[in-house]
């Protein structure tokens, strides 16, 4: 069984689901029924979404998911974790295996009824890009929604350059093994008496992963952790005859130009690290599983 | 003065956003730009880009440049831009992906110039005096400045060669010959 904990709310959190389903994917060889428990859920952010989603529909290929959806509780529970996955269109698309069971036991059609004026200028949702027009449409909604909460118009290029770039290099990756796709949740959060204003951007695929992407680009031997390294702070890429791998280093420019003390995490092939501005930090090994999953909180 | 076509068939407005799909691009780019006439100097109308991003603007816009200063021996072209959108942060987005980048760009304003990249103090105030005056010699510019002849020379040749600015050479009435530099629009 697969079973989230209470929250999923950072890289920690990430890690050791990505490490649940590799474990689930290497042990439970037989193609049948995969119980996913998310009882327990009671918070996700922009991060959680895209690694729940993205993992969620990637198992959907091998199993046929028996879903415990979120329990709320009016009486006990401060947040609605059903109502806001179904305001941020997990539902529309989740694997209808998973949709099923929500439907199932719990009575969605209060959710789906709701009123959800001027959405399209006010919540930037989950979205899955499959193909580059779709990245160009994911930068015109970003612009849209982040000039109607009123960011300067400087950030909100920078919001859009760090997601265009890292959702196409996901696409990218995504080319290669059939029904992959690009995962993106943006979230703007306004300043709190208790925490200051900030963004959050998570980015994800389920491609094969930076490691394996870049292993025969680079000097032979090195280490995993060496090809991460170099992706992320030299011009290596899968096409040198291109001339390209500007990509990331625009993104960190851009993030740690805006705020030294900007947060960026990456976990992919079975390492997560932290990216700083001129080093990487690995933060934990565990067990490979498809994807690279992007994290990067920024204070406003 | 030539202007480049950046447009797909049928769309009226093109992103600069990623690499794989901007590849074609820069090749419908590189044939006009290369096919233009010796000498030409070439525009981008940037009322014709919406979105951009780093990869995007590497592609279609920081290396044609490049093609340019290597070739300037062979092609003697420049290329400058027009028309940057205000609304879609235009200048904030090349400024940033020109930044340690080894090309210079000027685009039109509706008064002045904008001068995209690392460049010098003192060579940003020469260029923008070039700019106001549309033509310019050493010595005019030295005078103007205040400063030594020569190294506003030496100052001039390296905008020259960064194509920035064009240069002619003239018949000095008193005898000997003078470079004249003029600018791009």
């Amino acid at each position: 069984m697969l079973e989230s904990a209470e929250k999923f709310k950072n890289i920690f959190h990430i890690h050791s689901w990505l490490d649940r389903c590799a474990y689930i994917f290497d042990e439970v060889v037989e193609y049948g029924p995969l119980k996913v428990d998310l009882g327990q859920l009671k918070w996700l952010t922009p991060a959680g979404f895209t690694v729940l989603l993205s993992t969620l529909n990637y198992l959907d290929r091998f199993y046929y998911l028996e879903t415990i959806p979120p329990k709320f509780d009016s009486r006990t529970d401060k947040f609605d974790i059903v109502g806001y996955m179904e305001r941020m269109n997990f539902l529309n698309s989740c694997p209808e295996d998973v949709k099923l069971s929500f439907e199932k036991m719990i009575n969605m059609d209060y959710y789906y009824n709701r009123n959800r004026n001027r959405k399209e200028k006010e919540l930037d949702e989950l979205r899955i890009s499959r193909c580059d027009r779709d990245i160009e449409e994911l930068g015109r909604s970003i612009k849209r929604i982040m000039k109607g909460k009123g960011l300067h118009i400087n950030r909100i290029s920078d919001i859009t350059e760090i997601v265009t770039e890292l959702a196409q290099n996901a696409v990218e990756h995504a080319d290669e093994i059939s029904d992959a796709e690009c995962y993106s949740c943006v979230q703007y959060y306004k300043e709190t008496s208790t925490q200051p204003g900030r963004v959050e951007i998570a980015i994800c695929d389920t491609g094969r992963g930076i490691v394996d992407s870049l292993r025969d680009h680079v000097s032979v031997g090195s280490t995993n952790d060496k090809i991460v390294e170099k992706a992320i702070f030299t011009r290596a890429s899968r096409f040198p005859e291109q001339d390209r791998g500007k990509g990331f280093n625009n993104v960190r420019r851009t993030a740690f130009g805006w705020s030294s003390d900007a947060e960026f995490y990456v976990r992919t092939h079975d390492s997560m690290y932290r990216i700083y501005e001129n080093r990487l930090e690995l933060l934990d090994k565990g067990r490979y599983f498809p994807g690279t999953f992007y994290y990067i909180i920024i204070n406003v | 003065m030539l202007k480049v076509n950046l447009l797909p068939a049928v769309d009226t407005k093109v992103s600069l956003i990623g690499r794989r799909s901007m590849i074609p691009l820069n090749q419908k780019v590189m044939k006009q730009i290369e096919e233009a006439p010796y000498g030409s100097i070439l525009f981008y109308d940037m009322e014709q880009v919406e979105g951009m991003n780093g990869s995007g603007i590497d592609e279609v816009i920081i290396k044609p440049l490049k093609w340019i200063l290597q070739e300037s021996k062979t092609h003697n072209k420049y290329l400058y831009l027009i028309n940057l959108n205000d609304e879609e942060d235009h200048l904030y987005n090349l400024q940033k992906s020109l930044q340690g980048e080894e090309v210079v760009l000027v685009a039109q304003t509706e008064t002045s110039l904008e001068i995209i990249g690392d460049l010098g103090d003192a060579s940003k105030d020469l260029l923008e005096l070039a700019y106001q005056h549309k033509k310019i010699t050493a010595r005019t510019a030295a005078d103007l400045l205040g400063k030594k002849n020569n190294s506003v020379s030496t100052q001039l040749i390296k905008l020259h060669d960064q194509r920035l600015l064009q240069r002619q050479e003239e018949q000095l009435e008193e005898g000997g010959r003078q470079f004249v530099y003029s600018s791009l629009f």
